[in-house]
């Protein structure tokens, strides 16, 4: 594993931390968690010789702060909404769901058991879906979700380890090592494991930010290109036109991740222009400030606002707004599509 | 012996003092603030600031740009503490410089200065990464209950300064000199709502979305400084990404005195010189240490969502 990947997945055990700290203050419900982080107890070792104990504290014990769960919350149930309506927009066809990047992500588990018209395919460097595939694997519960059997006789665990797969690949549940950066071997896979007609929902949650610009736009070609009826939601971070991109940039360093075209893509206009460019024509952007206030019932507001008491709420707005989720569309009518965005 | 010119020289340097003299410190200093009225009396010409947060080294240069105490004099308006990451250091430079010169420094009291709220953000740890236990922290919050809660700056005519802002509870001046101020600070009433409300464009006294304090508009800006005599409210509490915002034809400014703001907002500082002739003098200052990277500490990098 080179470095920069190297980063670039220990962003995926932040963003775990994240969903664990937004799980314990009851932000969101994910019962499936624990699975990951008992998978994680078991396997990490055998990625990080030196250091496993050491990330798994981190996953598991930093605490968050009020402004850091909301941001969670908002991000990930913004995504859950898209998928939702996705679902009820084709209720009566088999659709594919792809996640970008996935990571410890946990939907599969909630998603695949009760709407059995979806087939879920996951894509991450391969040490990130093989420590996924041992967890799943050898998880009764997680197995059971995908519609696998649980393999539970396992004598050595190094050895199980090590003749393990990157990838795990069923019926319903594909999850597949790839460096989405090689292009050649998306187009293979692509057409080995993907129908181009059934209609796809794309997701792409804070991956497209790691990657070069030229990187990140054959990969959008080449999903584009390839489905007939596909829609793609990404959550992005956007630099700002004002000095807030700069700091981030410079906060992000020391941990040695780069976000290549935060500047370049800085502001709503920008990025959905970006895509306008590449040949998508509906394209709908907002900020997760927006989102968070358009989308999110008062009820739901009221609960989340009574589970701390959040008083930076002046940077909770700021850091928000340098967040944007898009919803692009190609192939097929969405008009229907009934939350908000006001760009 | 607690030796103040020494101290504030260490804690200038960013030095560790003992316990003994932060004890030491903590009582000199609730001496001095058990005889100051809910609202202090401050002369002209006095800089105020808004919040600090712990950024020690944005604080020295605010003392940089502004004048070193006792030179210039001061009028801090509360949020000393959490979120940056030298809380403690800022406090305690501040409380010598009190104790130093009471007649140069006035400090009154944000809502970070309480023991529920320096438990979630990041004093009360930074005190036990540092001390080893929370006594230095308890000797801090003795000191917060004695804070004043607001200041008047050049009589009629003059400056109303608090953290937050107004209460519907409070009509006149006059009537904050009647709170007990000595307790932590309460979750509702006029103690609470003068260190958490927010003005905004509302027509009448509204419900804040931070959950405690009010949302006040012009009306009941304009009301209080006619009733009370005065031409400006000074207030800090809220992020302002160019430092200072004036409101309500200028009868209200927030300052805020914390540039870059958590080491993520990009944010510049602000304070406001209020001279003799009660001119208004706004100094904007920008952030030492543009990213967190200089910043020797064992708290982990800033957060974002990854």
């Amino acid at each position: 594993m080179d470095r920069n990947t190297k980063v670039i997945r220990s962003t995926d055990y932040d963003a775990l931390s994240c969903r664990i700290s937004a799980h314990k203050k009851q932000y969101i419900q994910d019962e499936y968690l624990q699975h990951i982080i008992h998978g994680f107890e078991k396997f990490l070792k055998y990625e990080y010789k030196l250091s496993s104990r050491r990330i798994l504290n981190s996953i598991i014990n930093s605490v968050k702060l009020p402004i850091i769960n909301r941001g969670t919350y908002i991000r990930t149930r913004s995504i859950d909404l898209i998928i939702e309506k996705f679902l009820e927009k084709f209720e009566s066809d088999d659709v594919q769901i792809i996640n970008l990047g996935a990571g410890s992500d946990t939907r599969p588990f909630k998603y695949l058991p009760t709407n059995e018209q979806i087939s879920w395919v996951e894509f991450d460097f391969k040490d990130s879906t093989k420590l996924k595939n041992a967890t799943i694997v050898t998880d009764p519960i997680l197995s059971k979700k995908i519609g696998i059997k649980p393999i539970s006789d396992i004598e050595n665990l190094d050895n199980f380890y090590n003749g393990l797969n990157d990838s795990l690949i069923s019926d319903r549940y594909k999850l597949i090592a790839i460096d989405l950066r090689d292009i050649k071997t998306l187009q293979d896979i692509l057409n080995q494991f993907l129908n181009k007609d059934k209609p796809t929902l794309i997701i792409s949650e804070c991956m497209l930010c790691y990657t070069e610009s030229l990187n990140s736009t054959e990969i959008l070609q080449t999903l584009k290109s390839f489905f007939t009826k596909t829609s793609i939601v990404i959550y992005d971070p956007i630099g700002g036109d004002d000095n807030f991109g700069n700091v981030m940039i410079e906060n992000l360093k020391i941990r040695n991740i780069s976000m290549p075209s935060l500047l370049e893509f800085n502001t709503l206009d920008k990025y959905s222009q970006r895509l306008k460019d590449l040949g998508f024509q509906d394209v709908k952007i907002d900020n997760l400030n927006n989102i968070m206030n358009n989308w999110i019932n008062d009820d739901e507001k009221r609960r989340i606002s009574k589970l701390e008491f959040l008083d930076e709420l002046e940077e909770l707005n700021l850091l928000l707004e340098h967040y944007c989720l898009i919803l692009t569309t190609c192939g097929f009518d969405w008009s229907e599509f009934d939350l908000e965005f006001t760009q | 012996m607690l030796d103040l010119d020494k101290a504030i020289q260490l804690l200038k340097e960013c030095k560790h003092i003992s316990e003994q003299d932060v004890h030491e410190l903590c009582i000199k200093a609730q001496e001095l603030l058990i005889k100051e009225a809910n609202i202090q009396i401050v002369d002209t010409p006095v800089t105020i600031c808004g919040d600090i947060h712990g950024q020690l080294h944005d604080l020295l240069t605010l003392f940089k740009s502004s004048g070193d105490c006792p030179n210039a004099r001061y009028l801090f308006l509360g949020d000393f503490v959490d979120r940056g990451f030298y809380s403690l250091e800022s406090f305690l430079l501040l409380l010598c410089l009190k104790v130093r010169y009471p007649d140069r420094v006035t400090l009154i009291r944000g809502n970070h200065e309480s023991r529920q709220i320096t438990t979630v953000y990041g004093f009360y740890d930074e005190c036990i990464r540092k001390y080893g236990s929370a006594n230095v922290w308890r000797y801090c919050c003795e000191v917060f209950d004695y804070l004043a809660l607001g200041a008047l700056v050049g009589g009629e005519g003059g400056v109303f300064c608090v953290h937050g802002g107004l209460s519907p509870d409070i009509e006149g001046i006059n009537q904050i000199k009647l709170i007990d101020r000595k307790q932590e600070v309460p979750h509702e009433g006029a103690m609470c709502d003068l260190l958490w409300s927010d003005p905004d464009n509302v027509k009448r006294w509204s419900i804040s979305p931070r959950g405690a304090g009010y949302l006040f508009g012009k009306n009941e800006v304009d009301q209080f400084l006619y009733k009370n005599n005065i031409s400006l409210i000074a207030r800090a509490h809220q992020l302002v990404m160019e430092g200072y915002k004036e409101m309500f034809n200028g009868g209200l400014v927030t300052v805020w005195s914390a540039p870059n703001y958590c080491y993520r907002c990009g944010n510049v500082a602000a304070v406001l010189t209020i001279d003799d002739n009660l001119n208004r003098d706004y100094k904007i200052f920008e952030a030492v240490l543009q990213d967190a990277s200089a910043i020797p500490s064992k708290k982990p990098a800033t957060d974002y969502f990854l």
